[in-house]
């Protein structure tokens, strides 16, 4: 009985080895988010329909996106700036997620002009551009740098965020299933 | 040497003062910005900052943390009060962008695991203590027997 006391100390500490070991994968920056599950805020931001032959700049309230991009089917906000390598780097993979899927740019505190440099270069992958240079929406959404990606519902709710760079996999395994799921039908049964 | 170390001292609380940074209560009255000011400093000390893994608002750069700071400050005039604020942030950011977790179920082995883990070694150690002591005393026992014999 006395010799098993002794393991207690070696098992609590196997326990600890656990606990930290199933923490291990989930960076703290996708863990320093809660807006996941709510409603998507309300905004009013200048934007430019890219795909448009005149652009201008508008302002676009939240009303009016959904508007445009949410047709049935969950759409995804990409924060993206002209400042982050990060956003070089999962450029393709947006532009071939916005062959299949709804795709919003949320350009985060950059200027304009950078912005329109880094979209002509590399190409524009987004139905609509909408500006946050002050950051302040973006806030409001819970971000805390650039590359993020949200998934929201067709009622606006926000399903999935992702920090960081996303590609076929950060896809499958975080916004795949959601996307499925919160399409409405084409013809109900 | 006494110098020296008063010195050395002076030195370090001299560099606590530069690292706040100034913020503007100017448009309220000085004994109200008095106060903004230092509930200010305090709410950058109990704010986390998202893109860091353990740092306050206070003493990080990233550029997310100066986003907080500036809502902050822009909080406290609006009038809200610092439960508000840190609320706003939770709201936002989750239970990481605060240093003060609640203290609710689910985080009770936050709290209460590091002192319970505490009791467990002591009471292990007290254990073991024990143990040898009657090793000991059985060692003592059997010596006493072979000297009869």
């Amino acid at each position: 009985m006395s010799r098993l006391l002794l393991f207690i100390p070696l098992c609590l500490f196997a326990g600890l080895g656990i606990i930290f070991a199933l923490s291990i994968g989930e960076s703290p920056q996708n863990a320093a988010n809660a807006m996941v599950g709510k409603r998507i805020p309300d905004f009013t931001l200048p934007g430019f329909n890219l795909k448009q032959s005149d652009p201008k700049s508008q302002d676009y309230t939240l009303a009016q996106v959904r508007g445009i991009v949410s047709v049935g089917e969950p759409w995804l906000i990409n924060v993206f700036a002209s400042w982050c390598a990060q956003c070089y780097l999962e450029h393709g993979f947006i532009t071939r997620l916005s062959e299949q899927v709804m795709v919003v740019g949320l350009n985060y505190k950059d200027p304009p002009e950078n912005a329109g440099k880094f979209l002509t270069e590399l190409g524009n992958p987004y139905n609509l551009v909408l500006a946050d240079l002050p950051g302040d929406y973006a806030f409001d959404l819970g971000v805390s740098g650039a590359p993020e990606t949200f998934l929201i519902s067709p009622d606006g709710q926000i399903l999935a965020r992702h920090a960081g760079v996303i590609d076929r996999l950060v896809w499958d395994q975080k916004f795949a299933e959601l996307w499925r799921q919160y399409s409405e039908p084409i013809f109900k049964e | 040497m006494r110098a020296c170390v008063g010195l050395l001292l002076w030195c370090f609380s001299a560099l606590a003062v530069a690292a706040i940074d100034p913020v503007d209560f100017s448009q309220f009255e000085p004994e109200q910005a008095a106060r903004l000011q230092a509930r200010y400093h305090e709410l950058n000390t109990i704010l986390r900052c998202p893109k860091c893994q353990n740092q306050n608002i206070a003493g990080s750069n990233a550029p997310i943390a100066s986003d907080m700071r500036r809502k902050v400050r822009q909080l406290l005039a609006d009038g809200k009060t610092d439960t508000d604020i840190e609320q706003y942030m939770v709201e936002r950011y989750g239970e990481f962008a605060s240093y003060r977790p609640p203290v609710v179920r689910r985080t009770y082995f936050l709290w209460f695991g590091p002192l319970l883990f505490l009791f467990i070694m002591i009471g292990g150690f007290l254990t073991m203590l024990r143990l040898s002591r009657r090793n000991s005393q059985s060692d003592v026992q059997s010596e006493k027997d072979g000297e009869i014999r």
